[in-house]
């Protein structure tokens, strides 16, 4: 009886609830998880197309979305870029194939803005050399970044093409994601602060000391000391292939048997201790010719300081 | 005033001759605004599949509780929206274990366990947990108490539950099986604050003298606390690699705790007081018979007024009480007819205030937080002694010249 009365009294309290209805919340929940599909399913439809931008001399580029509007600069500078040490030269015969994207976000369902870009090399048949990193957004912000990020894989690429010799050599790669201002500057940081014999006689200009400090030659010497790290090598490499203008790429690979000294002299058209020298005159040519602090920096240092001492004297208080 | 202009025109200058460098960051990317769409959607369907599983639950709860027959002093554990005859044998043992340890219960209160079943929730594909919690009903012939909670069928057959989800749902209901039906002062006191202090049975099994809340801060935290935009540019890509915002966020006063926790902390036994009783705002989609979820799951985080607002108490304070003071004086509090500070007062000898301070430091202390702060709770205001400044400024002025003296003696060939 006593249930009754309970379960009674339960239900008529329930009533005047009408507007917290539960079917009226789960018509919600349906109808905003419907409209969720629909925003989905639009964004994915245009992020899907990927279209044809441009082309140039061999080079093919396609995006979707919002990196239409900057394919065609990526491609310029892209191309530009690489026409500065592998002119004409592609990883293979058959083409390449690099393709960058991101946009795919958890916070917010499934899968639900990719995003990419190509880059093709033609003929860019079904067994070309492909390449498809999945980047963060930012990576992809802006041309130049987005360039950039394109000559780093095509780097590797070229790489995978080049002799054993010289990839065991280089150790690391080109690095050519790094910027060229970039990766000269920390050249020439190591350059200059290397404590090895054989390295500050490179510094001093005896191209016998880069030789064996960059791992081309070796000296005879048991106290030479230790050698570059691998970036420095390939600043090298790349000097090398600047240095040689159109078809040095194919002298550096050319030559079957050939050593890394050989291969190096080979693609710039001089003898290596030659470009050894040249090499080494271009990275002293980049040291600093300033203090690292100037004027303003400290008085904004100090300034700041002043700034802070202000606010924790009392400008504001709790309470 | 004077020091206010000066002040402004320091930080103005500064700023400027920041911000007015030739080395431009890049531009801040905008929003997507189509996925930017989707996130609000997404938000809006979380909230409404969570209202929904609640009203749902409850109108369950209510018609099963009107045909089931329900023994005096003894819970009803029943299924919901499953097969005949499927139990949840994880349930069972639990409520069994909080029962022997409960000792004798009042036969006056009934309690209902409802494992209800959460297929259809799921059905959206949201992700979303959904209501755990207590039907708390007042003005009946005997007080009513539901325990509800979502379980899933499992391949064995049987009925699989988050125990740490029923025991947070079970612990108001367990509450009202010790002591009784709360009287009015306490009863009033749970009701407008969805009884978010009565969440945990830590005092049916822990030490007294052993800290409960994991860790957590005392005050639930109500938004958090992060970096805005996007990290990798500019000013704030400096700031990330400086560490700053995490030290920051560890040496600064416990901000998402709200200001009145923090003035409680630092000695307001008044604000002390209002963090107990004052009641956090009724979240409109739901009854208030049904008890309090976690601010994260009915959308009260990060709300503008977050840092104003009385957050509530973390969810084992009644827990704590009973476990410092005893169950005797606490029975003494929870039926008390008087207004919970008074009944405090007369049940304890001591004022609310100073208690939930004692509480509050002890629990601050115990934080994760607390081991990168100095030995008191919270330091608000000014710390730095006047003659601090010229101190730093000529200790600052002493590396620059330093700094700048060894920069030109390098010789680098």
């Amino acid at each position: 009886m006593s249930r009754l009365v309970i379960g009674i009294s339960l239900f008529a309290l329930a009533g005047p609830v009408t507007a917290q209805d539960a079917a009226a919340w789960r018509d919600s929940a349906y109808r905003l998880s419907a409209e969720m599909q629909r925003v989905r399913d639009s964004l994915r439809q245009d992020d899907s197309q990927t279209e044809e931008i441009a082309r140039r001399s061999g080079l093919v580029v396609s995006a979707t979305g919002d990196y239409r509007a900057l394919a065609e600069d990526v491609l310029d500078r892209f191309d530009a870029a690489r026409r500065r040490w592998f002119g004409s030269a592609l990883p293979s015969p058959v083409g390449f194939r690099i393709t960058l994207r991101h946009g795919e976000s958890w916070s917010i369902g499934r899968s639900s803005r990719p995003q990419s870009v190509s880059i093709a090399g033609l003929p860019d048949a079904d067994d070309a050399f492909r390449r498809a990193p999945f980047d963060a957004e930012e990576a992809l912000g802006n041309a130049g970044k987005a360039a950039q990020r394109f000559l780093g894989e095509y780097g590797s690429l070229m790489m995978a093409s080049a002799p054993a010799a010289i990839r065991s050599w280089l150790r690391a790669g080109l690095l050519l994601d790094l910027g060229v201002e970039s990766r000269r500057e920390r050249a020439m940081y190591s350059l200059v602060t290397g404590v090895g014999k054989a390295q500050r006689a490179c510094v001093q200009g005896d191209a016998a000391g880069c030789a064996h400090a960059l791992g081309i030659r070796r000296s005879g010497d048991p106290d030479a000391g230790g050698e570059y790290y691998p970036l420095v090598r390939a600043d090298l490499l790349l000097a090398a292939l600047e240095q040689g203008g159109e078809g040095a790429w194919s002298r550096l690979i050319g030559n079957a048997g050939a050593s890394v000294e050989q291969r190096l002299a080979a693609a710039a058209g001089i003898p290596v201790d030659t470009l050894l020298l040249r090499w080494r005159d271009g990275l002293l040519a980049l040291q600093p010719d300033r203090g690292p602090l100037d004027l303003s920096s400290a008085g904004l240092i100090l300034g700041w300081s002043a700034v802070i001492l202000a606010a924790g004297l009392g400008i504001a208080r709790w309470g | 005033m004077l020091r206010w202009f000066a002040a402004t025109a320091l930080v103005l200058g500064a700023l400027y001759a920041t911000f007015a460098r030739p080395a431009s960051a890049p531009e801040e990317p905008r929003p997507d605004p189509g996925a930017q769409r989707l996130y609000d959607l997404s938000a809006g369907q979380r909230h409404a599949i969570r209202v929904w599983s609640a009203l749902a639950a409850r109108d369950s709860a209510l018609a099963r509780y009107s045909t089931a027959v329900i023994e005096k002093g003894q819970p009803r554990i029943m299924a919901s929206g499953f097969a005949e005859g499927i139990s949840s044998p994880e349930a069972e043992a639990l409520v069994r274990q909080r029962w022997t340890a409960l000792g004798a219960p009042d036969s006056s209160v009934r309690v209902l366990v409802m494992v209800y079943n959460e297929a259809e929730f799921d059905s959206l594909r949201s992700q979303v947990y959904p209501y755990s919690g207590a039907l708390l009903v007042r003005d009946t012939a005997n007080d009513v108490c539901v325990a509800m909670t979502p379980g899933s069928r499992t391949p064995r057959g049987d009925i699989d539950v988050v125990s740490s989800q029923l025991d947070r749902a079970l612990a108001p209901c367990l509450l009202r099986a010790a002591f009784g039906a709360p009287g009015r002062g306490v009863r009033d006191w749970l009701e407008r604050t969805r009884a978010a202090a009565a969440k945990s049975n830590a005092w049916l099994h822990r030490h007294p003298d052993s800290l409960d809340g994991s860790g957590q801060l005392p005050w639930e935290p109500m938004y958090q606390q992060a970096r805005a935009g996007r990290p990798e540019t500019g000013l704030s890509s400096l700031l990330r690699n400086l560490a700053a915002f995490e030290i920051a966020v560890m040496t600064a006063p416990p901000y998402p705790m709200g200001s009145a926790a923090l003035r409680c902390l630092e000695g307001n036994t008044a604000e002390c007081s209002r963090t107990v009783l004052d009641s956090f705002p009724l979240q409109e989609s739901l009854p208030g018979d049904l008890t309090f979820s976690h601010s994260w799951e009915l959308g009260r985080r990060n709300r503008p007024d977050a840092l104003l607002s009385v957050h509530p108490i973390g969810d084992w304070f009644l827990s704590d009480i009973i476990r410092m003071e005893g169950r005797e004086r606490f029975g003494r509090f929870w039926k008390s007819d008087q207004p919970v500070e008074a009944a405090f007062q007369d049940a304890f000898g001591r004022d609310l205030g100073g208690w939930t301070r004692d509480w509050g430091v002890r629990q601050r202390s115990g934080s994760w937080e607390a081991r990168f702060t100095p030995a008191k709770p919270v330091t608000l205001g000014v710390t730095l002694a006047p003659s601090s400044t010229l101190l730093t400024l000529g200790w600052t002025a002493a590396a620059l010249l330093l700094a700048a003296w060894t920069a030109r003696r390098r010789q680098v060939t």
